[in-house]
């Protein structure tokens, strides 16, 4: 779907309407992998910290331990899915399978059987994840989500242990890199659903606090209600009024406009193609950058500021998915795009 | 082509085509199933609901300073939420296999209200036999305190954090109790001399910002005040509930 590098096959079967073809060829284009390669390892490490985390602070005992196993636990929880086939929620059950989970990530992460290590952390997740959903949020759907994805993405292609052993009778030895290319379009999954979650994320932020008639206090309140923040700050914050209340409207408006990122994407994607569309001048400003600074700061200082678990990290995974290895400053100029990109 | 070559190759376009639909159909899926779903909007739902009427309120009003009647966007945004939640409903019934089986769910309303109204959690013993008067009670642990920070790493785990708010509802009150009670457990370990356990949520409210520096956080009467026997546990071996008063 990008870059070029291998063009798509047009489909010459059944199916003959234009668009169906068009989309086709674009689900049959490859690139280097390296952004995929990117994804899988900061998605690998952001999953299997987050349980070493939480174990190490003694949450798992207390979220995920069930009463009658563990005098560490609070409740009690029914069984279903993956733990009820394994033989229940047991605390046992869930530390085994916590450690299984975290191992295949980090696997995953080094590029060893991505794929199904992808597929063993995933199914891992959800069971987990699933225990005691009191104890999770968003960043756990963001983690699935990306986990299915990498399932498909044949990601260990570059950057992967898989690589190096892959390479090891070739002239020199072992290599890390290799730009063999893979398939496109788990990227462009990673970036709808980057979108997804930042435009609908957004446009759900209806409370008053984010809202100018509502004075735009919404982060003013995050970092001072000691229920997500991480230090106290209070002795600052007041004077800090119009900065937060700014933070809150950008926060929100690039929010809720993130989609446009997706659709500069597959408009220099569809010009680097077929050319400009009849009646579109000009050239194309090149918005996902200036988004991604603005989510690398919003998502650093949220990482910094609160306690929101694996969820900076784990969106900050996805962010390589935006670029390709030919966007990059040091790319090497044999793959850059085609010139019909301005 | 040879006549194998030719099968390979349909074989090979048999698979783009149904690789291309599987994706088409995958991001229709995921595009669908992230439909806002703003349940509770209902107007009985709205009734039990003051957060969302306050919400809801605000919205009215910035439309009817833009020239929008009250009465008609009460309307608009109720019927925009009815029809979004049906949607919602038809599509998970449809999808919900493919959403369990591949962690595909797609639910993000996140931070969607950022309220000024929250809690402090505060955990004390009590120890030496006193009476569970002020002097008795020892603090040791309080939401941004340094100066009590017991097992802090615990509560301020991100995870336990989301779950301890999610406690903090009316209706979690025997699962707020069950979290005292495993709470109490590990003061009584950490603790040995302590007598009692007691752990409370102190609501707080953010001031206007240029009333920071005077007013603070507003602190309020505590409130799901749990007091726990530490000595019943270490009786149990550490492994019962306590007696929650």
């Amino acid at each position: 779907m990008s870059g070029g590098i291998v063009s798509g096959r047009g489909s010459g079967g059944i199916v003959s309407g234009r668009l169906w073809r068009i989309w086709e060829g674009a689900i049959s284009e490859r690139e280097p992998g390296t952004a995929l390669a990117l994804v899988r390892i900061g998605v690998g490490l952001a999953v299997a910290g987050d349980l070493a985390v939480f174990a190490g602070s003694g949450g798992m005992a207390l979220m995920w331990g069930d009463t009658r196993d563990t005098a560490e636990g609070f409740r009690t929880f029914t069984e279903g899915g993956l733990l009820g086939w394994l033989g229940g929620a047991g605390w046992g059950t869930v530390q085994g399978l916590s450690l299984v989970t975290g191992l295949a990530a980090l696997l995953m992460a080094a590029g060893l059987w991505p794929g199904a290590m992808a597929f063993v952390a995933l199914q891992g997740c959800i069971a987990l994840y699933g225990i005691n959903p009191m104890a999770g949020g968003g960043h756990d759907r963001v983690a699935t989500n990306a986990l299915w994805l990498l399932c498909w993405a044949q990601s260990g292609q570059t950057l992967s242990a898989g690589c190096r052993w892959r390479t090891r009778h070739a002239p020199g030895g072992g290599r890390w890199r290799d730009d063999t290319p893979i398939p496109a379009w788990p990227r462009w999954l990673m970036i709808l659903q980057l979108c997804l979650i930042y435009t609908m994320t957004g446009v759900q932020k209806l409370s008053p606090e984010w809202t100018p008639w509502g004075g735009l206090r919404a982060v003013y309140n995050m970092l001072l209600v000691p229920i997500w923040a991480r230090w106290d700050l209070a002795p600052w914050l007041g004077q800090a009024g119009p900065l937060l209340m700014a933070a809150t409207a950008i926060s929100l408006l690039w929010e809720v406009s993130f989609g446009a990122v997706g659709l500069w994407l597959v408009r220099r994607w569809w010009r680097e193609r077929h050319g400009a569309a009849p009646g579109v001048q000009g050239g194309l400003r090149d918005l996902r950058t200036g988004y991604a600074a603005v989510g690398a700061l919003f998502h650093l200082t949220l990482w910094g500021l609160t306690s929101l678990g694996p969820f900076s990290p784990l969106m900050l995974a996805l962010y390589p998915a935006l670029f390709r290895p030919q966007d990059w400053p040091q790319a090497d100029q044999g793959m850059k795009a085609p010139r019909t990109m301005s | 082509m040879s006549g194998e070559g030719a099968a390979e190759g349909g074989a090979r376009g048999g698979w783009a085509r149904a690789r291309a639909a599987l994706v088409l159909a995958h991001a229709i899926a995921v595009c669908l199933m992230a439909l806002p779903s703003p349940e509770g909007m209902s107007t009985e739902a709205l009734a039990g609901d003051a957060v969302k009427r306050s919400a809801l309120a605000s919205w009215e009003g910035a439309l009817a300073r833009a020239g929008v009647p009250e009465t008609v966007s009460h309307r608009w945004i109720v019927g925009i939420a009815g029809g979004l939640t049906g949607l919602d409903r038809a599509v998970e019934r449809w999808l919900a296999p493919y959403q369990r089986i591949a962690g595909t769910r797609q639910s993000w309303q996140m931070f969607s209200s950022s309220s000024a109204n929250g809690f402090l959690l505060e955990m004390y013993v009590a120890e030496g036999g006193a009476e569970g008067g002020a002097e008795g009670w020892r603090l040791i642990y309080r939401s941004l305190d340094s100066g009590a920070r017991w097992r802090a790493g615990l509560w301020e785990d991100g995870r336990v954090r989301g779950a301890i708010f999610a406690l903090s509802s009316p209706k979690q009150e025997r699962l707020w109790r069950g979290l005292a009670r495993s709470a109490a457990r590990r003061a009584a370990l950490d603790f040995p001399a302590a007598a009692r356990f007691r752990i409370w949520r102190v609501p707080v409210r953010a001031p206007a910002p240029e009333r920071l520096a005077e007013e603070g956080r507003a602190a309020r009467t505590p409130v799901g005040a749990v007091v726990v026997e530490l000595e019943a546990l270490r009786g149990a071996g550490g492994g019962a509930g306590g007696g929650g008063s």
